[in-house]
C-alpha cells in the first residue's frame, strides 16, 4: 500500500512538472499569429516593430497593411510601389522609407540585410522569395488579394497577425457599406438593361496601340458584373495567366455599348484619344455614342485589385447606370474613403486625391 | 528546245501558279476572321455594312498585304543567307539578325522615342551588328569546321540579343506601356494598318527586287571566293552588298512584325527540293513559298481564338514540324 | 606582242614570307605550260596571281596589266579549275556547268537556251554526257574533277588554269583527264597547270616551268629543262630521266 502511494505521488509530481509548463503557456498563446494566402500558419512572439513590404506588386500589399493605423507606428519598407501614375505612400507619409526604396527585383539575401520583424509579399513570391526566408528564419507573410473574396479572408487574417482583428473587420463592412447600395440598386435590372461593357488594357508600340482582355476569374471582370454591366469578354480570354491581345475584329464582333480604357503607367486617356481618333474603331457603337471612357485614377488606377477598387466600382456603376446612381457623388466617396479607410484628414491631401481623379476622367 | 530549256519553261510555269495561288489564297483569306462571328465572311456582308467593310480594308488587307510581303521577305533572306555562306542549315535568325533587329527597335522604344523611322533604323543597325558579331566570333573560334563555327557563332550572339530583350523588359516594364514582351519575342501582325507598314513594304520591295535580280549571281557565290572570281564575279563586294540588303529586309520586316522565325529556314529547303538548288527559280519559289506560310499561320490564328496567337509560336510549331522532317528524309542535301 | 608574260614578278605573303621572287616567263599563245616543283615552292601563289585573283602589277596579257582587265573580261579570256570544290547544295551537272556562262551573262541576267547548248556540249566532251540531271553530290573524286574541266570549258576562254588536276586521282581517272586536256590543249586552247608529278607534267606540257623556294630555276621546251641534273636540284633527290619505249620517264 505504501509502495502504491508512493508510486502514485511520483506520477502526480512528474506529471505536475511536465504540466506546468503546458498550462503556462497557453495564456501567452500567439496574439500575432495568422495563415497566410500560401497556407502557412506565421506567428509573431510580439507586435512587429519593423516591416518590409517586398518585390513585385508590392503596391498591394503595402495599400492592404496602411489600412490599420498600427502602420503608422511600425516602422515600414517599401519596395517600388509606384505603378507609372505617382506613388502614393510617398504623399501621404513623406517620412516611411527615409533610406530609399527597395527594387522589385532585390534577391533574398537584399531583404533579409533589412532585419525586419515580418516581410509582406505577395503570394505569387511564394516559391521564390517566401520559401527561402523561412528557410533563414526570417518571418514572411503572403497576401494573394486578386479577388474581393480573397481581400476578405486576407484582411482577416492580416488583422489577426497585427493582433488588429476588430480593425480588419471595420474596414469590411466599410466596404459594404458601400458595396451593398450598389448591388441594391442592379438587383433586379433583366439582362437586356445590363449593358454590353468592354475593358480594355491598352499598350503602345511604334505607332500602333493594341489593347488587352482580363481573365474571367479577375476583379476586372468581376466588378463590372458587379454594377450591373455585362462583361462581353467573359469566356474568350483563354490564356488565364494574364492580359491577352484581342484582335480588332473581336472588338467589332462584340460591339459593346461602352468601352472602359485602363493603363495601369500612363494616363488612361491616351488611349481614349487613340480609338476616337481611329478611322477603324468610328463605326463602332460605343464611338457613335460617345460612350468610350477613361478609367479614373488617381495615384493609381482604380479598375484593379488594390484597396481604392471600391472607388473603381462606384464609378463604373455611375458610368454604366448614370440613371441609378445620380446621388453619387465621386468627389465626396473619394474623400470620405480615404478619410475613413486610411484616416486622411488633410484636405490637401484630399484635394490632390480629387484633382488628380478629375484630370482622369476630364475627357470623358 | 532541249530538256534544259523544257524543264526552264515547266519551272516558270509553276513559279507562275504559285504565285497565282498565294494571291488567290490572300483574297480569300480577306474574308475570314471574327467578324460578324469567327470563321468565313459572307461578301454580300462587305456591302450592307460599314464595319465590315472598314475591317476589310483597314484591318484585313493592310494585315494581309504584311504577312504576303514579310513571308517574302524572310523567305529570301534565308535563302540568301544559306547561299552566300555556303550553308543549308543557316537562316537571318541564326546569325543574330532577327535577335538584334527586335532589341534594338525595344531599345529604341524604350530609351526615346516611339517614333516609327527611329525604330526601324534602330532594328537595322542592331540587326546588322549581329551579323557582324556572328561573323567576327566565327573566325575567333578554335571549335569544329568553318560551318560549325558560324553556327554557334551566331547561336552566342542570338543568345546576347535575346536575354537583352528580356533585361529591358525587367527594367523598363514598370515605367513604360512597352508593348507586350511577348511580342518582341514572338512576333504578331496585329499592329498592321497602312500607315505603319508602307515603309516597310517599300525597303521589302527594293530588296526583294535587288535579290531577285542577283539571283544567278547567289549560285556562284555559294562556291569559294577563288572560283566565283574567276567566274567574272568581284566576289568580296558582291557578298556584302546582297547580305547587307537581306539583312536590311529583315530588320525592318522585324521592326514592325517581332521577331519570325523558322520560316527563313525551311522555305528554301522546300524551294530548293521542289525546283532544283539553282536560284533562278529556286529563290523566287523561296519567296512564294515563304508568303505562303506566313499568310497561312497568320490567317490561321486570327481566327481561330478571339486573342492574339503570337505567330511566331505558329511558325515554330509548323516549321520545327517540317524541319524534323526534312533532315531525317533519305535524300540529304548537300553535307553538314 | 607577247601573249602571257611576267616580268620579274616578286610576292610577299601578308606574313612577310617571300613567296616568289622575281619570276619571269613569257607564254605563247596556245602553249602547255606546267608549273613543277615541289610542296611549297609557291606553285599556287603563281598560278593564284596567273588569275588575277592575287593582285599583282607585274603579269601582262596581250600587253595590258590583268589589273586592267573587267571582271567579265578577264572571266572570257581565263578559267580556272581548282584542285577541289566543297559541294554545299545539290545543284545538277547542267546547272553547275552553266555557272561557267556567267562572264557571257547580261548583268542580271540568267542563262539562256545557246548557253544551255553549250553547256551540253561540254559536259558531252568530259564525258559526263548523259548525266546532266544528276545531283553533283552524287559524283566520284574523278567525276568532280571532269565536272569542275566541263565548267571550264563552257567558261570558252582562250586560257586554262588547273590547279594539280590529278593529284587525288586514281591511275584510270588519271588517264582520263590527261587525254581530255590534251585534246584540249590540241584545239587551242592555252594550258597552265601545276603539278608535282612530273611525269604527268612532261605528258601534257609543251614548255615546263621549274619552281623551287620562289624561284624560276629553269623554264623552256620540256626536252630542254627535263634533265636528270635539274630535276634533282628541284627536288632535292636524286632523279633520273630516262627513255623507256620511246617515252620519256622520270624516276
Amino acid at each position: 500500500m505504501k509502495r502504491l502511494l508512493l508510486v502514485v505521488a511520483t506520477l502526480i509530481f512528474a506529471t505536475s512538472l511536465i504540466a506546468q509548463p503546458v498550462i503556462e503557456s497557453a495564456p501567452q498563446a500567439q496574439h500575432y499569429s495568422a495563415t497566410d494566402a500560401s497556407g502557412r500558419t506565421v506567428a509573431l512572439d510580439e507586435k512587429p516593430e519593423k516591416i518590409l513590404v517586398a518585390a513585385k506588386a508590392a503596391l498591394m500589399p503595402a495599400l492592404a497593411l496602411f489600412l490599420f493605423p498600427e502602420a503608422q507606428e511600425i516602422e515600414i519598407s517599401l519596395s517600388k510601389t509606384d505603378q507609372g501614375l505617382g506613388d502614393f505612400f510617398s504623399l501621404v507619409w513623406p517620412h516611411i522609407n527615409p533610406g530609399g526604396r527597395l527594387d522589385q527585383n532585390a534577391s533574398v539575401e537584399e531583404l533579409i540585410t533589412k532585419q525586419s520583424d515580418l516581410i509582406l509579399l505577395k503570394a505569387t513570391h511564394f516559391e521564390s522569395l517566401g520559401k527561402k526566408l523561412d528557410q533563414v528564419g526570417v518571418k514572411n507573410f503572403t497576401m494573394s488579394l486578386e479577388t474581393w473574396d480573397e481581400w476578405q479572408a486576407e484582411l482577416i487574417q492580416l488583422g489577426k497577425l497585427l493582433g488588429s482583428e476588430d480593425r480588419a473587420h471595420l474596414i469590411l463592412s466599410l466596404y459594404e457599406e458601400r458595396i451593398t447600395p450598389i448591388q441594391k440598386r442592379v438587383a433586379g435590372l433583366p439582362d437586356d438593361r445590363k449593358p454590353d461593357v468592354l475593358l480594355l488594357q491598352g499598350a503602345r508600340s511604334d505607332n500602333a496601340f493594341s489593347f488587352k482582355i482580363a481573365p474571367d476569374s479577375w476583379l476586372q471582370t468581376w466588378v463590372v458584373e458587379l454594377v450591373g454591366g455585362n462583361p462581353v469578354w467573359k469566356g474568350s480570354n483563354k490564356a488565364a495567366s494574364g492580359w491577352s491581345v484581342v484582335t480588332f475584329e473581336q472588338i467589332a464582333t462584340w460591339d459593346p455599348d461602352l468601352v472602359v480604357v485602363i493603363s495601369y503607367n500612363a494616363p488612361a486617356s491616351i488611349y481614349q484619344d487613340a480609338i476616337y481618333d481611329s478611322p477603324v474603331w468610328k463605326e463602332l457603337t460605343a464611338v457613335r455614342n460617345a460612350s468610350v471612357y477613361a478609367s479614373p485614377s488617381d495615384m493609381m488606377n482604380y479598375i484593379q485589385p488594390v484597396a481604392s477598387w471600391i472607388l473603381g466600382a462606384q464609378w463604373l456603376a455611375k458610368t454604366i447606370h448614370p440613371e441609378l446612381f445620380t446621388d453619387l457623388d465621386m468627389d465626396a466617396e473619394i474623400c470620405s474613403f480615404y478619410t475613413d479607410f486610411y484616416g486622411i484628414t488633410d484636405s490637401t491631401l484630399l484635394d490632390e486625391f480629387v484633382s488628380r481623379f478629375q484630370k482622369s476622367t476630364a475627357n470623358n | 528546245m532541249n530538256e534544259y530549256e523544257i524543264q526552264k519553261r515547266y519551272k516558270m510555269i509553276t513559279l507562275l501558279v504559285l504565285i497565282a495561288l498565294s494571291v488567290i489564297f490572300g483574297i480569300l483569306s480577306l474574308f475570314v476572321g471574327r467578324y460578324p462571328k469567327a470563321g468565313f465572311t459572307p461578301p454580300s456582308l462587305f456591302y450592307t455594312d460599314s464595319v465590315a467593310r472598314t475591317i476589310l480594308t483597314k484591318i484585313r488587307l493592310p494585315r494581309v498585304v504584311l504577312a504576303l510581303a514579310a513571308g517574302a521577305m524572310l523567305g529570301a533572306s534565308g535563302f540568301t543567307f544559306q547561299l552566300l555562306f555556303s550553308n543549308p542549315l543557316v537562316e537571318p535568325g541564326f546569325l543574330g539578325v532577327s535577335q538584334g533587329a527586335a532589341f534594338g527597335a525595344a531599345l529604341m522604344i524604350v530609351l526615346a522615342s516611339t517614333s516609327s523611322l527611329a525604330v526601324q533604323v534602330s532594328a537595322m543597325a542592331f540587326g546588322l551588328l549581329g551579323l557582324v558579331f556572328s561573323h567576327f566570333l566565327s573566325t575567333r573560334f578554335r571549335f569544329g569546321g568553318a560551318l560549325l563555327r558560324l553556327v554557334l557563332a551566331g547561336i552566342a550572339v542570338s543568345a546576347f540579343f535575346f536575354s537583352g530583350l528580356g533585361v529591358i523588359k525587367l527594367v523598363a516594364e514598370p515605367t513604360k506601356d512597352l508593348q507586350d514582351i511577348t511580342f518582341w519575342m514572338m512576333g504578331g501582325l496585329w499592329n498592321a494598318s497602312w500607315v505603319s507598314i508602307i515603309p516597310t513594304l517599300v525597303v521589302i520591295a527594293i530588296a526583294l527586287t535587288i535579290l531577285y535580280v542577283n539571283r544567278f549571281t547567289l549560285n556562284l557565290l555559294s562556291i569559294n571566293e577563288k572560283t566565283s572570281f574567276s567566274l567574272g564575279l568581284n566576289p568580296k563586294r558582291q557578298r556584302t552588298m546582297l547580305l547587307v540588303i537581306a539583312t536590311v529586309g529583315t530588320t525592318f520586316t522585324i521592326s514592325v512584325t517581332g521577331l519570325i522565325g523558322w520560316v527563313g529556314l525551311i522555305t528554301p529547303h522546300i524551294a530548293r527540293k521542289t525546283f532544283g538548288s539553282e536560284a533562278t527559280h529556286a529563290l523566287p519559289a523561296s519567296m512564294i513559298m515563304g508568303s505562303f506560310f506566313l499568310l497561312l499561320c497568320d490567317s490561321f490564328g486570327r481566327t481561330i481564338l478571339p486573342t492574339e496567337i503570337p505567330i511566331g509560336l505558329l511558325t515554330s510549331l509548323f516549321g520545327a514540324l517540317i524541319f524534323v522532317i526534312i533532315l531525317s528524309s533519305k535524300r540529304q542535301e548537300g553535307k553538314a | 606582242m607577247t601573249y602571257l608574260s611576267i616580268d620579274r614578278l616578286s610576292y610577299r605573303y601578308p606574313s612577310g614570307i617571300n613567296a616568289l621572287r622575281s619570276v619571269t616567263l613569257s607564254i605563247e599563245k596556245g602553249s602547255s605550260v606546267a608549273i613543277l616543283g615541289s610542296n611549297g615552292a609557291g606553285k599556287s601563289t603563281l598560278l593564284d596571281i596567273l588569275l588575277g585573283y592575287t593582285s599583282s602589277t607585274s603579269v601582262f596579257l596581250y600587253g595590258k596589266p590583268l589589273s586592267k582587265y573587267g571582271r567579265k573580261e578577264l572571266g572570257r579570256l581565263i578559267a580556272l579549275v581548282p584542285q577541289k570544290e566543297q559541294f554545299s547544295f545539290a545543284y545538277t551537272l547542267l546547272d553547275y556547268t552553266l555557272f561557267g556562262r556567267a562572264p557571257y551573262l547580261s548583268p542580271m541576267g540568267s542563262p539562256t537556251s545557246a548557253d544551255s547548248l553549250i553547256s551540253y556540249e561540254a559536259l558531252a566532251k568530259v564525258g559526263l554526257g548523259g548525266f546532266e540531271n544528276r545531283s553533283i553530290t552524287a559524283l566520284s573524286g574523278g567525276e568532280q574533277q571532269l565536272l569542275l574541266i566541263a565548267r571550264a570549258i563552257a567558261q570558252e576562254s582562250e586560257i586554262l588554269l588547273l590547279d594539280e588536276p590529278t593529284s587525288s586521282l586514281d591511275p584510270a581517272n588519271r588517264k582520263r583527264i590527261l587525254t581530255l586536256l590534251k585534246q584540249l590543249h590540241a584545239e587551242g586552247k592555252t594550258l597552265i597547270f601545276t603539278t608535282h608529278d612530273a611525269n604527268f607534267a612532261y605528258e601534257l606540257s609543251s614548255d615546263i616551268a621549274l619552281l623551287k623556294d620562289g624561284m624560276l630555276l629553269d623554264y623552256g621546251k620540256k626536252e630542254e629543262v627535263v634533265k636528270s641534273e635539274l630535276l634533282t636540284i628541284l627536288y632535292d633527290t636524286q632523279l633520273t630521266v630516262t627513255e623507256i619505249d620511246g617515252r620519256t620517264v622520270i624516276y
